[in-house]
């Protein structure tokens, strides 16, 4: 039977390990334990009055000076207009930014918010990618936001005049909305126009399939192993990347509801056997293979890649303009994408959760979302600042499909245990793109790990 | 009041002031050292037992715990040591490790050595000090940004060495993306990083061995083969033994060489046991069962060096 060990209580056994109270007595006092600050959260929420227009008051205001810890992925610099705005409402607030490294992806980020969280460090707003959203809210460390947009009408009707749906119910775990969306990614083909003519290959028409891609790989290929090679394709292989493969063969890894393997789906082999193929041919680069895709596709030895808009600063910055976008060939179905936000929420640690939802709302308004743009490079959660000139004069030619390839996207399957589904599958992947195992031996490997992890969650 | 006599008297002047009612001194004047010896480690040994002892010591209460950061931990008996044994992942990993550590007792100590020869030939100063710098230079560099530079070198396509290979017509192979040969190329880099390390110690124990023991065998007759194998090798012993010590310690540890340069793939190929506790802390956030394998790493890291201590006394040499 298990017993539930407090961290006072594993402290302690640990200072009776150590040998003694002298040792014992060094140790470092326990970390915030978590549940009972949501305690206190929740038994605050109880009083709130949801037909107030405007900020309801959770709690009573703060009387004295209060620290707002607001935490996430940007330069400091990105904040700088916003902490102005928010010093002008709130004077007797102190906003705390702290810039989180992103260097190995939200992975990295969510090692390092985590620990922090862990250790008892104040956080009262979070920047988290969608992925880590249900991670988060099943840990109880993000607080539905329901409340105060029930309680603040113009925020919640500018919310949603000016988000894309997509965009809006991605954060919502169980029906309650745990996050606004600031900025999100799709996955689309970028290719090199110079590429494309210098090898006389059409370029990609609006409805290409799955067949056009192959051949237009082919064709765009020019391997010799020499310093003048040209690839066909480039694709990573994590989960946000490979996946508008699956979407536009109507499967996905995991089941509708993200609780189960769906490895044994037939079309998981097909696509899987598909990729193969261009990796055999040479005509795709393998995702695992160590290529430097920026510079080599600026360089003109690859063709076409997946990537999102975040890849574009990159061209930029190189000067390199001879490049556009479109969405996934198809081959069943019209999901020719996938969708990922980054959004921001109220932790339960929060002390002022009253003042940290003025917070927010600076955090994730239109204002924000242009001037992050020197910053970051993906597409803004808002629609005006997706159409404004500072968005828009950056490109491509297909400057539409940044927002519009919404009509044609799908969220990214975000499972609770998103941490261990992606490396899971990656790992098997890694011996699919190398030949070591057949593409069906490595998918029942994979699935009998997958549905283990999966049925593990479900106790 | 008593007056005091002898060594008494002397210990309690020594003391100052301090007296008890009886004339007895509170602080002895060795009692004195000992507190101020403490106080001058203090300093080295809190960061030591804060940073350190208390979290080893933390880790061996969590092997009977799951806790997954965000959540208080729970009591889980042995649950996490029973996994070990059906953990095939984890032998994998220990499997890959061994290979690496015998990989660089081999490949680092015979190279080492030989290096540390070869720079430690008569040769004009500015050359010797060139050698010995470009030998140990990468040693000094960090490992995540070489490992990256070496990634380049290794990669497929449009890689350096494949370039180079296919300019003889061999080639192209897979470096890091092959099971057969991930393993082999971190190995590959962890020796070319480390290596000039081992030379440095080599070197310093060459250079230890008295000139007159070589004379007085050359006088005797010896050729070069038999200075080498009765001089050389006999009273290089002490520095090999530390060498072989801290090359299998050092690549029991290996993460960052092989975290950079093939991410431990392709599947479990190149994954070392560091690495999967790492994965099991801080991406599977499952700090319990990371205890239980970073306890059997201990035990296996702890058990070779008693070994290594132990059988240390049948061939090494001392003077």
């Amino acid at each position: 039977m298990e017993k539930k060990l407090t961290r006072r209580e594993m402290l302690r056994l640990t200072g009776t390990v150590a040998a003694g109270s002298l040792l014992a007595a060094c140790a470092a006092p326990a970390p915030q334990v978590v549940e009972k600050v949501v305690t206190q959260v929740v038994e605050k929420e109880k009083v709130v009055e949801k037909s107030v227009d405007k900020v309801v008051t959770a709690t009573p205001p703060a009387k004295g000076p209060v620290t707002i810890v607001a935490t996430n992925h940007l330069d400091l610099q990105a904040w700088e207009a916003t902490a102005a705005r928010i010093k002008e409402q709130l004077p007797n607030v102190t906003l705390q930014l702290v810039s989180t490294p992103w260097g190995g992806g939200w992975g990295a980020y969510a090692d390092s918010v985590i620990t922090r969280i862990a250790g008892g460090e104040q956080i009262d707003i979070l920047a988290i990618g969608i992925e880590l959203v249900p991670l988060m809210t099943s840990a109880k460390i993000l607080r539905p936001l329901d409340d105060y947009l029930a309680g603040d009408k113009a925020a919640a009707d500018d919310y949603a005049n000016d988000i894309h749906p997509v965009l809006w119910q991605m954060p919502q775990v169980e029906g309650k909305q745990y996050g606004i969306p600031y900025a999100w990614n799709n996955m689309v083909i970028h290719y090199n126009k110079k590429v494309f003519q210098e090898r006389g290959v059409d370029l990609p028409s609006k409805d290409w399939t799955w067949e056009d891609f192959a051949n237009t790989c082919t064709k765009l290929s020019n391997v010799n192993d020499n310093e003048n090679d040209v690839f066909g394709y480039h694709c990573d292989d994590i989960m946000f990347m490979l996946q508008p493969w699956y979407h536009s063969n109507e499967t996905s890894p995991l089941s509708a509801d993200w609780k189960d393997s769906n490895l044994t789906d037939p079309k998981i082999a097909e696509t899987l056997t598909y990729l193969q193929e261009m990796i055999k041919s040479r005509a795709m680069i393998s995702p695992q293979a160590q290529f430097d895709v920026w510079n080599q596709f600026v360089a003109g030895h690859l063709g076409m890649l997946s990537a999102g808009r975040w890849i574009v600063p990159f061209f930029g910055s190189q000067n390199f303009q001879d490049w556009d976008i479109a969405l996934f060939p198809k081959n069943k179905g019209d999901i020719r994408s996938v969708v990922g936000t980054h959004q921001h929420g109220i932790t339960t640690l929060a002390k002022a959760p009253d003042e940290a939802w003025i917070v927010l709302k600076e955090m994730t308004s239109a204002e924000q979302n242009i001037s992050q743009m020197d910053f970051i490079g993906d597409i803004p959660a808002r629609k005006s600042a997706a159409a404004n000139e500072r968005f828009t004069r950056e490109g491509p030619g297909n400057v539409d499909l940044w927002y519009g390839s919404l009509d044609y996207a799908k969220t990214i399957p975000c499972p609770v245990n998103f941490n261990i589904v992606d490396p899971l599958l990656r790992r098997h992947y890694g011996s699919i793109w190398n030949g070591d195992k057949t593409v069906d031996q490595a998918v029942q490997e994979a699935h009998a790990e997958l549905q283990k992890e999966m049925d593990a969650l479900k106790g | 009041m008593t007056q005091l006599k002898g060594p008494i008297a002397a210990e309690a002047s020594a003391v100052g002031p301090g007296r008890g009612e009886a004339g007895q001194p509170f602080i002895t004047a060795r009692v004195q050292e000992r507190i101020a010896g403490i106080l001058f480690v203090l300093p080295s040994l809190l960061p030591l037992i804060t940073f350190l002892l208390i979290p080893i010591l933390a880790s061996f209460v969590l092997v009977f715990a799951d806790y997954p950061l965000l959540t208080e931990p729970k009591w889980i008996g042995t649950a996490n040591l029973e996994r070990l044994f059906s953990d095939k992942r984890m032998l994998m990993t220990f499997r890959n490790t061994a290979l690496l550590v015998i990989g660089t007792l081999i490949f680092n100590n015979l190279l080492g050595l030989l290096l540390a020869m070869a720079v430690n030939r008569k040769m004009p100063r500015v050359l010797s000090y060139f050698f010995r710098t470009s030998f140990f230079f990468p040693f000094l560099t960090t490992t995540a940004s070489l490992a990256v530079v070496w990634r380049f070198l290794l990669a497929q396509d449009r890689g350096v060495l494949n370039w180079f290979l296919s300019q003889i017509g061999i080639g192209p192979f897979q470096w890091t993306t092959s099971a057969q040969l991930a393993l082999p190329s971190v190995l590959m880099y962890d020796v070319w990083k480390t290596v000039g390390f081992f030379m440095i110690l080599y070197l310093a124990g060459l250079q230890a061995i008295p000139e007159s023991l070589y004379e007085a065998a050359k006088i005797d007759g010896a050729n070069s083969w038999q200075l080498t194998r009765h001089i050389t090798l006999p009273l290089l012993t002490p520095t090999a033994f530390f060498c072989f010590t801290i090359s299998c310690i050092g690549a029991f540890q290996i993460f960052d060489n092989a975290a950079v340069l093939t991410g431990g793939g392709p599947g479990d190929a190149s994954r070392t046991v560091v690495m999967y506790i790492y994965e099991n802390a801080f991406r599977r956030y499952e700090m319990g069962y990371a205890s239980a394998v970073a306890l059997v790493l201990l035990v296996v890291i702890a058990s070779l060096t008693v070994v290594q201590f132990v059988g240390s006394k049948r061939w090494v040499h001392y003077e």
